[in-house]
């Protein structure tokens, strides 16, 4: 499956570098759209079968609530870290991790906001972190656990790494991811501008 | 957004209802798995055809592979070592 993910998004991506004819362009974003929600509907289908889905909810540790959470922590300290190698000052760093994967929204808050060098590398880090986490939810799920697997997904497990997750673990995980992504997309738009408020006034 | 939100419980209330013959259930799997591929690809064409941002690859691709990967790494760490001190022993 893993094969298949990474030659269909390398086709893409030769396809969209090289050929632009003007009529595929256009139906690329409706297309991607309906995927997404052809997609949810068989993730939705697949947890409405669930028989004890209602049980396996009311066992769930109280602990999950806190997943996104410490998924922002991490990030944020991961971002931070990787700064230090690149050299990249620490609420800079900071401000790119903040995007937790959702890179249209982080890339534009920074661009206006901030600095467009920054947003640019936010832009491209967070494309990065989506892309990576196809390929690491399955290989993360199998060898560290099935919560540690949301992770690399940040704010994208409510929608496009959802599938992923569900095909790798199990219901119960599946809704914790969903709910992760939710509270972390609700997240960025309030970290990332808060970040660029402190930069601002202590920088 | 309503639209992906929508199809979902829409999945999940057509299952609960049993509105599709029990030989449809592996059919839905095989879709969503062609669904998946054609995300794939219509994901890597927007990304190809974003001419910002193949512009800022060649300066900045590699801090921001280092920068995902360890954005990835310390959320990765930090719920692995959260969780693993509870293993729901059943």
């Amino acid at each position: 499956m893993t094969l298949r993910i990474l030659g269909s998004l390398a086709l893409g991506v030769v396809t969209g570098l090289f050929f632009l004819p003007e009529g595929i362009a256009n139906m690329i974003g409706p297309l991607t759209d309906y995927s997404l929600a052809i997609l949810l509907f068989a993730v939705g289908f697949d947890l409405g079968q669930d028989a004890d889905l209602r049980q396996k909810i009311k066992d769930l540790p109280k602990m999950n609530l806190a997943v996104p959470f410490m998924i922002a922590i991490g990030s944020l300290a991961g971002a931070v870290l990787g700064g230090l190698v690149v050299r990249l000052p620490v609420g800079d760093a900071a401000l790119v991790g903040a995007g937790f994967g959702w890179y249209s929204l982080s890339a534009v808050i920074i661009t206006q906001t901030y600095d467009v060098t920054l947003g640019a590398l936010a832009l491209l880090t967070n494309v990065f972190r989506e892309v990576f986490a196809f390929l690491l939810i399955p290989l993360v799920a199998k060898r560290v656990g099935h919560l540690p697997a949301i992770a690399p997904g940040g704010a994208t497990t409510m929608d496009v790494t959802l599938p992923i997750i569900a095909a790798n673990t199990d219901a119960q995980t599946t809704l914790v991811a969903f709910y992760s992504g939710t509270v972390l997309s609700i997240l960025v738009p309030i970290c990332v501008p808060f970040i660029i408020e402190l930069l601002q006034h202590f920088l | 957004m309503a639209l992906l939100l929508g199809a979902l419980i829409l999945g999940f209330a057509v299952a609960r209802l049993n509105l599709l013959p029990n030989t449809w259930s592996k059919r839905v799997g095989v879709v969503g798995h062609l669904a998946l591929v054609l995300l794939l690809f219509s994901m890597g064409f927007s990304l190809g055809a974003n001419s910002e941002l193949t512009s800022a690859l060649p300066s900045l691709g590699l801090k921001a592979l280092v920068l995902s990967l360890s954005t990835i790494l310390g959320s990765v760490f930090l719920v692995w070592f959260v969780t693993r001190v509870r293993r729901p022993a059943k």
